[in-house]
Parts: C-alpha cells; structure tokens; sequence
C-alpha cells in the first residue's frame, strides 16, 4: 500500500457566527494515499471546502488531527513547494496574458529561468492554451481560465493537487477537457484530491471517495469496493400470461417483457425460484448489480438523514 | 527572488492599469508647469519641482492602499498564497513594485522639470535637479505607512490620515508624544519589550523624517541614516499589516 500523503483523524472544524456555532466538520476521518484520484464528495455546505481549507493550512482545526505529508504542521514553504491548490474559479489578473500570469507563478515556485521557459511551454501545450498564451486573460472563457488554473497548478511538478469543483459551471466541452486532463495527470501518478458534488464526474475519475454528510465522514474507501458492498442480487423472470404478477410483491418491469425482483441471498434466490416454477414461469437471470454513484451518495444521505 | 518576482508582477499590473500612462500625462503635467511658472525667475526649478513633489506623495499614498486592496479584490493575492511565499514577502515585493514604480515616476517628471527650465533658459542647479529621487526614500515609507494603515482601516480613512502627515500642528503634537514615549520606553521598558519599541518606529519618527527629508537639504551621513531607516520602516510596516491581514478572509 502506497504512502499517506493526507490523513483526518477525528478532526473537527467550528465556524461561531454571532450567538450560535456551525460545526463545519465532526470528527472527520479520511486518508489519501499516493497515487490516489480521492473524491470527497457532500452537497453544498457539507464542508468539503472547509476540510480543504483546513488541509492547506488557511483555516485552523478545532479538535482531532492533521497530517499532510507526514506532518502535523507542514509549513506554507513546504506544502506549497510540494502541493498544489485549484480553487473553485482560478482568480487571476486579467490584464496579464496566459503566460505571463505562468510565468509569475512559476517564479513564485522557485523554478530557474531555463526550467521555467521550459515548463510555461510545455504546460501551455498540454492544456491547449497555445493559441491564446499570449492574450489578456480577461478575455478568456470560463473553461479556459480553469485550464490555465490547472496549468498553474501542475508548472511545479507537484506530488498532490488539491481541486475544488474543477468542472463546476464548464458546459459540457470544457467539463470534458478539464476531465480529460484530469485523467492524463493521474495516469502520470500525480495525487489528485477533488471536492466535488458532480457525482458522474467523480465516478469517471475517482478510485478512492469519502462523503460527508453535515460535517461527518459517512462513508470512506475505494469507489469499487463500496459500489459493490451496496450491490444487490437481482433476478429476472418470465411469468405466462394470465399469471397475476402481484403475487410477487416488489418486482419491477425489466427489457423484454420480463419482471425484476431483489432477493437478499442465495436462500431467498432458492425460494423465489420455486414460486416462479409453481406459477409456470421460469427464471431468465440471476446477478449481481452494482448501484451507480448517485443512488449510493443518497442512500447514504438518506441514512444519516434517518439516524438524526 | 519571490519577492522581486512579486514586484516584477506589481509593476506588469501598474503597467496594464494605465498608471505608467498616468505617469506620462502627470510628467507632461510638471513640464507644463515648468514652462509656466518658472519663466523669468531665477531659481526656476523651485515651482515644478514643489508639484512634483506633491504629485510623487499623492502617489506613494494611493498606490500604498490600492497596491493590496486590489489584489485582494480581484482574488491574486489569494492565488499567490497558494505558492511557496509568505505573505510578508508578498507585502514587500508589492512595496519594491510600487517603489519602482515612483522611481519611474520621479525620474520622468526630473525630466520634464530639467526640459522645461532647458527650454526657459533657466539655470540647471544640481540639488534642484535630483530633488524627486531624493525624496524617494521617505516616499518609500510613505507608501509602507500607507499600505499597514489600509489593512487595519477603511480605505478612505487610511488616504484621509495619510493627507495630514506633514500638518505643522500635528506634526508638533506627535512630537510631543514620541518624547513622552520615548522617555516611558526607557523607564518602563526592559530587555525584548525594549528592543521590540526601537525595532517598530512610532509612527512620530515616519513624520519627523519626513519633514527632514522635504524640507531640508540633509548633510550625506543623515540622508544615508534616513535610508536605512526607510527601509527598516517598510519592513516594519509589512510585518504589522501581514499580522493585520492574517486576522481577515483574504
């Protein structure tokens, strides 16, 4: 298993607002490994940018502990020199153009002259930004303002990039060249860590989620491991004409003129398919079915919903 | 390095701000003046070079509590915080960016004060002549003064204070009370606290030299201890408003 670059263990976050408290994050619990595509997934104000806020260092934690790179209290020098942030909307000047504005970050890192001119190219390239690189960046669309945001972003080479909502307000061209870039970093083996709500977007991109429901980690761990844990053995059967299918509470109209019913284990598989015979019908099929991403999220919501 | 690469970006968004053009039209401004009214008087370079002076300190003012501000507005100071730089190197590169900036400023509008008096016939004096880059230091800490005191006020109240610096009656007063502070330091104060007194100037000091710097012509050996002293106040200034703003939403 690959090293922890990020660790919450138990952290908790309060906001005081004139006379009442908002707790941003209770006891929170994650880690992000190397090599982690990580999703942290919540509706609006369940606090996933406060738990990044809290990561990069611009907002202090009440309670619990902390850990990025190994350490409880990386300096801004360190973390920065080794991690990379891509706020919401990526602000910068707009009377610079692209590569100015690069270049002016790139300096920020540290990079020499020879370095600099070499990677301001060749992130420019790899963003698709040649052709606009040197107008103002004012007059550049939101889409291509957040790809010189993630150009910005990877100029220094850094092992962890941290991005909130990369693809919030993109339409679907630039959500999916911002994806696209997304994917090509992570299959370069840098560590991405994505605040999103955007649940199709983290499903393509993510192997690792947690979501936070007001505040609390519900559920944590790899994106396949917890679609399958929350599968469901389906089976499809056939049923003769004139058989009533209310005899068989809770099956759905599947393709094909069949029936669909979920049986919780193999005994329950068993008895089914022995009323199906007895009716005359016959069973089609009998699998496994993964719940998508979505239905996952609001069954979680739905539960911590119910708990409270 | 960081802290230059700060002030090379504060003077490229000085630059796509129109204030280089501003500097121009303010330089065409002093070499009206200049032809104006130093025609027929002998040390002619005294009127230009009086607006020059007032324009520089205009300058320093407006740019020490636009320089952040604007920053912050439109979010760059925010961005540039996510890079490996601390934010007292941030302040100081937007001060070296701003000094630039008046440096620029001051040599364009020597220019124009030396080509109208050329263009008069007046008579050249070399004091009268390096006037505006002499100044430059107190402007320096004019700036920086500016600068701490828009992170803790309003905008307008920061301009406002910063337009009384050299009120004579004002002036007097806080003079009065640097000697009563000065003088409680000493008895008062031990070890670090005094240290800490001496290393942070009271804002009396930033008048005094300023009243020095404009209104005397200083022998070399205090003109040089007032540099220092300009630089070690800008350092100061931006330690204190990096305090101030880390206790506010960037």
């Amino acid at each position: 298993m690959s090293e922890p670059l990020v660790e919450l263990r138990g952290v908790t976050k309060t906001f005081r607002a004139r006379r009442t408290r908002v707790t941003a994050l209770h006891e929170a619990t994650f880690t992000v490994r190397r090599g982690d595509v990580f999703g942290l997934l919540g509706a609006n104000g369940a606090g996933k940018t406060t738990a990044m806020r809290c990561l990069l260092g611009l907002s202090r934690i009440d309670g619990g502990e902390l850990r990025v790179f190994g350490r409880a209290h990386p300096n801004r020098r360190e973390l920065f020199g080794r991690a990379a942030h891509l706020p919401e909307e990526p602000q910068m000047f707009a009377g610079a153009s692209g590569r100015e504005t690069l270049v002016y970050h790139g300096r920020l890192c540290g990079l020499d002259a020879r370095t600099l001119t070499r990677r301001v190219g060749e992130t420019i390239e790899q963003v698709g930004l040649v052709e606009a690189a040197d107008r103002p960046v004012g007059g550049y669309s939101k889409g291509m303002k957040q790809r010189l945001g993630i150009a910005a972003a990877i100029l220094s080479e850094p092992e962890i990039i941290f991005l909130d909502e990369p693809t919030r307000g993109l339409d679907p061209i630039g959500r999916r060249q911002v994806r696209d870039l997304l994917a090509a970093l992570a299959e370069r083996g840098v560590t991405l860590f994505l605040n999103s709500h955007l649940l199709g977007e983290i499903e393509r991109l993510c192997n690792r989620v947690a979501i936070l429901v007001r505040g609390e980690v519900r559920a944590e761990g790899s994106l396949a491991d917890l679609l399958t844990a929350k599968a469901g053995l389906f089976v499809r059967f056939a049923l003769p004409d004139g058989v009533d299918p209310a005899m068989f509470p809770g099956a759905e109209h599947a393709d094909g003129g069949l029936w669909k019913l979920a049986v919780t284990d193999t005994a329950a598989l068993a008895e089914l398919a022995g009323r199906i015979a007895v009716a005359g019908g016959r069973v089609v099929a009998a699998q496994t079915e993964r719940v998508d991403l979505e239905d996952f999220f609001l069954q979680v919501v739905r539960a911590a919903e119910e708990e409270k | 390095m960081k802290i230059l690469a700060v002030a090379r970006f504060t003077l490229l968004r000085l630059w796509h701000t129109r204030y280089v053009l501003a500097a121009a039209v303010l330089c065409l401004f002093i070499f009206g003046v200049q032809s104006l009214a130093g025609r027929g008087v002998d040390s002619s370079l005294t009127p230009a070079n009086t607006v020059a002076m007032y324009v520089s300190w205009l300058a320093a003012i407006w740019l020490g509590i636009s320089l952040v501000q604007a920053d912050r507005q439109d979010g760059t100071l925010r961005s540039t915080l996510t890079r490996p730089i601390s934010l007292v190197e941030v302040l100081l590169g937007k001060l070296l960016g701003g000094l630039l900036y008046l440096t620029l400023l001051a040599a364009g509008m020597t220019a124009a004060v030396m080509l109208g008096a050329l263009t008069d016939h007046a008579p050249l004096h070399w004091a009268a002549a390096t006037y505006q880059i002499h100044l430059l230091p107190v402007h320096l800490t004019v700036m920086a003064l500016s600068l701490l005191l828009a992170q803790v006020a309003p905008r307008f109240m920061a301009g406002f204070l910063m337009l009384f610096a050299r009120d004579k009656w004002l002036l007097e007063k806080i003079t009065e009370l640097a000697g009563k502070l000065t003088a409680m330091a000493g008895d008062t104060l031990t070890g670090l606290g005094r240290i800490l007194f001496f290393l942070l100037p009271p804002t009396s000091r930033f008048y005094l030299s300023y009243s020095d710097f404009a209104d005397h012509s200083l022998p070399a050996s205090t003109y040089l201890l007032l540099l220092v002293f300009s630089v070690h106040y800008a350092i100061a200034a931006c330690l204190l408003a990096a305090w101030a703003l880390r206790r506010q939403e960037l």
